[in-house]
Formats: structure tokens, C-alpha cells, sequence
């Protein structure tokens, strides 16, 4: 492989199409008509070759002065082979192995994979050499000791494995520099990522050579500091806490997805969103056996099944306020937030609640006993209640529950559709006995209440019988998609109660056109008449559907829809009128979004901590420059004496 | 005014006289000697008195020094055929002080003037692509046909020279054996003159007059040019050398050479007349130096 060093020499090559307009004006040649040009043709000796020949010999000079030019540069930006030396001299590879090793890049590759080809390329390149080896993480292990055998020394290095620690060079490279003895040529290869290299220079010992070996790419500098399973036990059962730190090592916020595989399945998938310098831990519960196999993944082009799944409707408001009622507000409020266009407020300490019940909101999470039971003196009508106390519209709790385990898979009602809770397990709970105020409820395997509804003509309220905390709820996943979906019912009931999906067909109910003359048509006017896009403003036309149907008709396909947004529909012949739409209906947008995970180079970074770019590097670098310039110099005395020298004839032609 | 109408011209020209040598076959009476015998000046031998022949043929020195009768025998004079083919494509615009072109016509004009003086039947054509405007010249109308010749605009058109198309043309036309000048520079023509002239000789007497001009023989130094074919427009473009300059001149040196020892071989001759040369002596050359004929 070959490296440049002084890539932003390159420029020079811009000096090529500037070589060739020269050559052009130059190629201004005078024209001059004479009697006969039979001889000047004959002069030209070439004359019987191919037309590209003659074409590339007649640009002759400005072909050699183009690769005088593009040798010139390519020795300017110093090309050469990382690390090929023939010397004999001992190098002392670290090999880092610790947890931000274990990620995976957008090609597929693994880090530590990635790290151990390229220290086998490295021991190879370097053919008569004494090699170390030592893997590290948070303490450093030596796995081979002055070894001559590459095959055995690859074997080795082949063998090693992820950890789940952190990254400590300092004691690696102290450890490699105990091995550097004196009066022999020692040289330093580390293989990592370095996500966590903060020390500069300043661990490094000038007096031995070190070649950086960075793996990843530098756009992902973030990286999973720590992966624990830890054993618990609830009561009777045992069960393991899977802890994981994940940490952003850039100077900037990211947001990334993250996915947790135990035993090979993803577990739980979220989208971090991680300030600089920060980290997020997470823990999620494993029940059952000893998980054999626990990974972490960040994916950059993971899709978060949250994101895809999630639905959304407008009521024409700017915005929709949602009110967070519980002490520990993160969870919900992170929830409602991903619904996108909510706006959500979480109480304060020092403000009294009866404040946040006479403001107007449209939806409110409550999580506080006293206040399930107040839900009347709010002005809002849309809640979700967490947990609620006994006497909760009406409600008893009987016995206590343990071990309580969902009874079906399968959810039928709107509020819940989406959510995977196959797997759902809740330590302990109560049962609470519901009265006919609640419908639309979901029952674990025990006949306990999980989720209810109550929908009345003054209220909308969703209710959970649980405390999901207590559970293995995965709640950055089933949190958002149950909240959306109660964001979305509500926002439904304020409008029409119709969602449809973008560009996917859909289906009117036929009840819809009862005012609709028989025989008539119908406008579907978008609301707005102009719509922002991509390539700027464009106006919508408006959209004849013409099958009208009488009451009671099967479902009416609709037109495609390609924008979110609102659209009204209109007796045909009124719609430019002052007449109220027919009804309303919203399109969602593409359930499918690709996150939006842009961070930065390091490199651009100013602040005072020494981050692992590039510029801190240093490598044995075996030059090609010489022998370029060498070239070059051939190719220009070429040049010069194709302009003195050439003959374009063959000498004592006959006629 | 015209070449010929200048002062001096004509009476230069008077100063010469053009005598044919080979055998002239007109059918008219001229002032060249011809294969027949009759009524003439010369005479060609003696014969023996036959009975009923003209006794005023007597040659009587002879008869009473041998002491036999013997009566002359005169060679017929007769006219020569003269054909000038003049080259008038765009090449011979070239030169100075004075075109080739009138170079060319110039050459006509005077062997036509001195041929005819000569009582010889001339053919003038000017060739390009092909034979054009063939006149016959004599004495009486050898102005009035020049002015017209000379009167003509240059051609437009870019028009190639073809030299073997308009001398087979014209010799398929003018089949009577004559003397055949050809004026021209043979720029063109390359190698393949050399088939053209071995087929002429067979045809004609020839004389090859090669008319050049400087740009002809010399080609710039250095520098990057773009040479159009005043004939083709065919461009070629070059960075000439001082080398390749010398080459060029050498060639074309060596091409006309080439073509004088051919003429020669074939029983031809050739001239190479460059303009603003000294034109009488060169003319004196061209009618003397082959023995065709002197001054007068």
C-alpha cells in the first residue's frame, strides 16, 4: 500500500490544465500558405503511423511535460510504503483490544479484525525484524516476546479477543518500552482506534520510534467504554443486569444508534443521544439463564424499529404541548419528544402542580399518585397515567402479582399497536380490578390489567398498571412507539381520526362520502396551497377523485398521497367555494427515516484536549520521492532533447 | 500593360531564332526540314539524270567532275509542331518579383513567338486538373490570344494539378508528333513525373521547364507554423528545426535532380528557371543549350 505524507501538495496538479492552455497559445501557429505542402508532408516521418500515434506525437512535448509535472507532484506529496524496512530491528506491536475495538464499521468490518490484519501486514513488511506482541485494554498482556517465527507470532496475534474493559496506553506503552533494550533499534506499533488517546506525546518516550496505526474512521469517535453483566436477585429469581457505557469521545453532541445483542438477538435498539465528552449508560435486564454472548453495536446506518414504526398526525396546530407529571421526568419526556412537533414540559419543583393543571395542554403524562387521582381538575383531557393508585376512576387493587408475564403477543387496540411486548416480565404488581369505564385493556398471562383505556366523551386516558422501571419494559423503544401511538390517537380525535401513509395506496372508508351527491365527484385540496421541498417552493394541484360511492360501499382506494401533511376534501363544484370540506384527513410521513448522524473530523476540533488525529502520527515511511524525482529529471532532459534533436524525416529518403 | 508589350521585350526576342531540330511532320510548308523530298532549298543528295526530269535540277559541278549527269534531290521544308502546356493552378501564383505563373506564360509566349517566326503550327494550353483552353497560336493572333490567357481571372476554387490526366488528355488529342514543352513546377507531382515523362517521349519530343520561386525551395527555420496547400488546402502542421529546414531544401534539390536526369534519359530536356531570374539568358538557355537552336 502506498501512503502519502504531504497530501496537500496535490494542488500542483492543478497546474496541469494551466501546462496545457500554455501549450495551447503556444500551439498558436502561424499559418502560412504555400505552393505545395507535398514535402513538408514528406518531412514528417510518422506519416504512415496511426492517427492516435501521430496525435500523442505531435503533443509530444506537452505529453512529456505532463508527466514531468505529475512526477514532480506525485514526489512532492512523498509517496512511499508505511513501515516496510529491511533493517533489522525490534518492533514492539500493541495490539489494543479493549471495548471501543468491538465496533463495527458501516463496511462491516470489525475494529480489532481490522487491527490485526494490519499488524500482520505490518510484521511482513518488515521481513527481518524481532517482533513483540502485547494486546491491551485496561491492563496490558504480553503475547509474544522476541519472536523470529512470523508464522507463530501471527498465530498469536490471531488469537486475540475483545475485551470488555477500557483502553489504558499508558501502561501498554510503559510495558513496550521496558521491552525496548538498550543498544537495540526498537520501533512501536499501536493498533487502535484510539477513542480515548488523550496523552499527546507526552506518554510517549522520544527516544523509541512509535508508528500510529488508526483504525475506524475518525467520523465515529465514539465508542462503548464499558459492557458489565452483573448478577441479581429479585425474589426468587435471579437475573442479570446488563450494563453498558457508551461514550462520545468528539467535541460535539452525537446522536447514534446503538443496539445491544445478547445471546445473538438484539435486545434493545436506541438512538444515544450523547453530549461531547459525555457518556450514556443503559441497563437492561436478562432474565433467565447467563447470557452466554453480550455485544454492543453502534451502526451509523442503523434504522432505530422506534423510528420506523412511528406514526403521526396533526390537528392543524402549530404545536401539540404535552405535560410531564412525575418526578423523574426523563424517560417520558424523551419519549414524547421523539414523536417530533410535541412540545414537552415537565414540572418543577419550586412551581405548584395546581399551576400545570389549569394551563392548557393536550396531553399529560402522569406519574404521581396524588395527581392520577385530580385527573378533573386539569384542563387537559388527554392523559397517560402511570401506575395509578387505587381509586383511579373508580378501580380496586386486589392481590399482590410476582413473576407476571404478558398473555398474548398480539395487541389489538390502536394505543398499542406496534409494540413487541412478547417478552414482557414484571417483577411484582398488583391486580387491579377494572370497572366499566375502562375497555380496550390488555391482560397479562395472571389476568392482571396491563394496559387500559378509558375513553369517554370528556376524557381519553391511558392507563398502565405497572411501574415500567420495576420491569424489563425496554423503554427506549416500547416508551416512544406507546406514547406516539397515544399522541397520535389524540392528535386523531382532535381532527378526523384518519391517518393515512405517504405514497402507499389508501383506503377511504366509503361512510365518509354520505354527503357526497350520488354521481358526483370529490376535490382533495392539500391545505396549503404551496409546499416547501427540496428543489424550493411549488405549488400542489389539486386531486380529482371521482369514485363516489354510495353509504355503505366496500373501502374506496385513494389516490397516493406524496406529501404530509393536511388535505380537505370538497364536493366537486364547491371546492373553490366558501363551503366547509366534505371532512379532513391527514397523510403520515414515510415511516422509514435514516437518522441523521453527521459528526465531525476531531481534527477540527480546538479544544485543549490532544485528540488522536492524524497530525500527532508519525510512521516509518520508506519514500519513492527520489527515485520520482530521478525521473522526472529523465523525463524533462527527454523533453529537451525532443525539441532540439527530434527529426521528423527519414534521412536520404529516394522519390 | 502586358509582358510582351513592353519596350525591349519583342526586340530581344528578334535577337533570337528558334530552329527545330528534329524532322518536322506538318503537312504545310515550313522552315523545318522533314523526311520528304520535293520542292525545297536544301538539297538532300544527287541521283543520276534520268530522261524527262527537270534539267534546270542539274547539278552541273558534279556532273562534269564525275563525267556522269546527276541532278538534285531537295528536302522538303516543312512546318514543326509546337505545343506548350503552361501550368495555371494556384501553385504558380507563388513567387516574386514576378508570379510563376506569368514566368510560365512568358516562356510560352517567347517560344511561341520564336516558333512561329519559324513557320511552325503552336499549340498553347494551360492545364490544372485538366486541359484547359487549347489555342492554337501564329503569328498574327499570338497577342490577342496571350491578352485573353493573361486577361483571365485566377481560379477560386482550389483545384489540385493533375499533371498525368492533362498530358495524357492532350496527347490523345494532338497526335502529330511535335515538340512538347511542358511548364510547370512539378511541386505536385512528386515521384510519379517520372512515369509521366517516360510515357511523353514516347508521344512527343519534350523539354521539361521546371518554374520555381523562392518559397518553393525554402522552407522558415524554426518555429511552430500551419502550411496550407494553396491547391488542396490541405494543412500540415509542423515545429520546424533548422535541421528539418535543411532537409527540406536538400529534398527538394534532389527531386529536381531527379527529374532532370530522367528528362535526360528519355531523350528530353530540362531548364529550371527560377523567377526573378535573369529571363533572356535563361530563355537563350533553354533554346540554345540543347542545340535546338541559335542566334540569329
Amino acid at each position: 500500500m502506498i501512503e502519502f505524507q504531504m497530501m496537500t501538495n496535490a494542488v500542483f496538479f492543478g497546474a496541469v490544465p494551466a501546462l496545457i492552455a500554455l501549450y495551447m497559445l503556444k500551439l498558436n501557429r502561424r499559418n502560412k500558405k504555400v505552393p505545395s505542402v507535398h514535402f513538408i508532408k514528406d518531412l514528417i516521418s510518422d506519416n504512415k503511423g496511426s492517427s492516435l500515434f501521430k496525435k500523442l506525437a505531435s503533443n509530444m512535448l506537452l505529453f512529456l511535460e505532463i508527466v514531468f509535472l505529475a512526477l514532480l507532484t506525485l514526489a512532492l506529496m512523498n509517496p512511499g510504503r508505511p513501515g516496510q524496512s529491511f533493517l533489522n530491528k525490534k518492533m514492539i506491536l500493541l495490539i489494543d483490544n479493549s471495548i471501543t475495538m468491538s465496533s463495527r464499521e458501516a463496511d462491516g468490518s470489525l475494529r480489532l479484525e481490522s487491527a490485526i490484519d494490519d499488524a500482520i501486514k505490518t510484521i511482513y513488511a518488515n521481513p527481518n525484524s524481532t517482533i513483540c506482541v502485547i494486546e491491551f485494554s485496561n491492563t496490558p498482556k504480553l503475547l509474544v516476546d522476541s519472536e523470529n517465527n512470523r508464522e507463530e507470532a501471527v498465530r498469536k496475534i490471531k488469537g486475540i479477543s475483545l475485551t470488555h474493559f477500557s483502553c489504558d496506553y499508558k501502561s501498554a506503552i510503559a510495558l513496550a518500552e521496558g521491552l525496548s533494550s538498550e543498544g537495540s533499534f526498537s520501533e512501536l506499533h499501536i493498533f487502535s482506534d484510539f477513542c480515548s488517546w488523550a496523552g499527546g506525546r507526552a506518554v510517549l518516550n522520544d527516544k523509541t520510534g512509535v508508528v500510529f496505526h488508526r483504525v475506524g474512521g475518525l467520523s465515529r469517535n465514539i465508542g462503548v467504554s464499558a459492557l458489565e453483566v452483573s448478577e441479581e436477585s429479585e425474589g426468587a429469581s435471579t437475573v442479570f443486569n446488563v450494563f453498558t457505557t457508551v461514550k462520545n469521545y468528539c467535541d460535539y453532541e452525537v446522536s447514534i444508534p446503538c443496539s445491544v445483542f445478547i445471546d445473538g438477538a438484539r435486545a434493545s435498539s436506541s438512538v444515544l443521544t450523547i453530549a461531547s465528552g459525555g457518556a450514556e449508560s443503559k441497563i437492561i435486564k436478562k432474565y433467565g439463564a447467563m447470557p452466554s454472548a453480550v455485544s454492543v453495536e453502534i451502526i451509523t446506518n442503523d434504522i432505530l424499529a422506534a423510528d420506523d414504526k412511528r406514526v403521526w398526525a396533526s390537528s392543524g396546530r402549530k404545536s401539540f404541548r404535552a405535560l410531564v407529571m412525575s418526578e423523574k421526568p426523563y424517560f417520558y419526556s424523551a419519549a414524547l419528544e421523539s414523536a417530533g412537533g410535541v412540545i414537552v414540559e415537565a414540572i418543577e419543583k419550586n412551581i405548584p402542580k395546581s399551576l400545570y393543571r389549569e394551563r392548557e395542554y393536550d396531553l399529560a403524562v402522569i406519574d404521581d399518585s396524588s395527581e392520577a387521582l385530580l385527573l378533573d381538575k386539569y384542563r387537559c383531557r388527554n392523559f397517560i397515567v402511570i401506575d395509578p393508585p387505587e381509586g383511579f376512576m373508580g378501580m380496586n387493587y386486589g392481590q399482590e402479582e410476582t413473576g407476571v408475564t404478558v398473555r398474548t403477543p398480539e395487541f389489538p387496540f390502536a394505543y398499542l399497536k406496534l409494540m413487541d411486548l412478547s417478552d414482557l416480565y414484571i417483577h411484582k404488581m398488583k391486580k387491579a380490578s377494572l370497572n366499566l369505564h375502562f375497555s380496550n385493556t390488555a391482560y397479562s398471562a395472571s389476568a392482571c390489567p396491563l394496559f387500559s383505556t378509558v375513553f369517554n366523551e370528556n376524557l381519553k386516558v391511558f392507563a398502565v398498571f405497572f411501574d415500567p422501571r420495576a420491569s424489563n419494559f425496554p423503554l427506549k423503544i416500547s416508551f416512544p412507539i406507546f406514547f406516539n401511538n397515544a399522541v397520535n390517537i389524540v392528535k386523531s380525535a382532535m381532527t378526523t381520526g384518519e391517518n393515512f401513509s405517504i405514497d402507499r395506496p389508501n383506503y377511504f372508508n366509503a361512510s365518509k362520502f354520505k354527503d357526497v351527491k350520488k354521481g358526483s365527484g370529490a376535490v382533495i385540496r392539500y391545505s396549503s396551497k404551496e409546499m416547501c421541498g427540496v428543489n424550493g417552493r411549488f405549488a400542489v394541484a389539486d386531486t380529482h377523485f371521482g369514485a363516489v360511492s354510495d353509504v355503505g360501499a366496500s373501502l374506496l382506494k385513494a389516490p397516493r398521497f406524496h406529501m404530509a401533511g393536511l388535505y380537505r376534501v370538497f364536493e366537486s363544484g364547491n371546492e373553490h367555494g366558501s363551503g366547509a370540506p366534505l371532512f379532513e384527513f391527514y397523510v403520515n410521513p414515510p415511516a422509514a427515516r435514516n437518522l441523521n448522524v453527521r459528526p465531525r473530523d476531531v481534527r477540527e476540533g480546538s479544544g485543549p484536549q490532544v485528540k488522536a488525529g492524524e497530525e500527532f502520527f508519525e510512521s516509518s515511511h520508506i519514500s519513492y520521492a527520489a527515485p520520482l524525482i530521478l525521473l522526472a529529471a529523465v523525463i524533462i532532459l527527454l523533453d529537451w532533447i525532443y525539441q532540439n534533436y527530434r527529426t521528423f524525416y527519414k534521412k536520404g529518403a529516394e522519390f | 500593360m502586358h509582358f510582351f508589350e513592353r519596350p525591349g521585350f519583342i526586340k530581344a526576342l528578334d535577337s533570337l531564332k528558334l530552329v527545330i531540330k528534329n524532322q518536322a511532320r506538318g503537312i504545310r510548308f515550313g522552315e523545318s526540314r522533314s523526311k520528304f523530298f520535293g520542292s525545297g532549298i536544301e538539297v538532300s543528295h544527287l541521283k543520276n539524270y534520268s530522261t524527262g526530269e527537270d534539267i534546270k535540277f542539274i547539278d552541273w559541278n558534279a556532273s562534269f567532275r564525275l563525267n556522269r549527269t546527276f541532278i538534285k534531290v531537295f528536302s522538303e521544308t516543312r512546318e514543326n509542331n509546337i505545343y506548350i502546356l503552361a501550368d495555371s493552378s494556384n501553385s504558380m501564383s507563388f513567387g516574386s518579383p514576378e508570379p510563376k505563373r506569368e514566368l510560365a506564360l512568358k516562356l510560352a509566349y517567347s517560344i511561341s513567338y520564336l516558333a512561329a517566326a519559324g513557320m511552325n503550327k503552336i499549340y498553347l494550353a494551360d492545364f490544372g486538373e485538366n486541359i484547359k483552353n487549347a489555342v492554337e497560336i501564329n503569328k498574327a493572333n499570338i497577342n490577342i490570344k496571350f491578352r485573353e490567357i493573361l486577361g483571365r481571372r485566377p481560379l477560386e476554387a482550389p483545384e489540385k494539378t493533375r499533371l498525368d490526366r492533362s498530358v495524357n488528355s492532350f496527347t490523345a488529342n494532338f497526335k502529330r508528333r511535335g515538340l512538347l514543352f511542358i511548364i510547370s513546377d512539378f511541386l505536385d507531382s512528386g515521384l510519379s513525373i517520372m512515369d509521366i515523362i517516360a510515357k511523353t517521349a514516347i508521344a512527343q519530343n519534350f523539354y521539361i521547364i521546371q518554374t520555381l520561386c523562392e518559397e518553393d525551395v525554402k522552407i522558415s527555420d524554426t518555429g511552430e507554423y500551419k502550411y496550407e496547400d494553396s491547391e488542396t488546402l490541405e494543412t500540415v502542421e509542423i515545429s520546424l528545426t533548422p535541421e528539418a529546414a535543411a532537409e527540406y531544401e536538400k529534398r527538394v534539390s534532389d527531386f529536381c535532380s531527379q527529374l532532370m536526369a530522367k528528362s535526360l534519359k528519355y531523350g528530353g530536356n530540362y531548364k529550371k528557371i527560377m523567377a526573378g531570374c535573369d529571363y533572356m539568358q535563361a530563355l537563350k538557355e533553354i533554346i540554345l543549350k540543347t542545340g535546338f537552336g541559335g542566334s540569329g
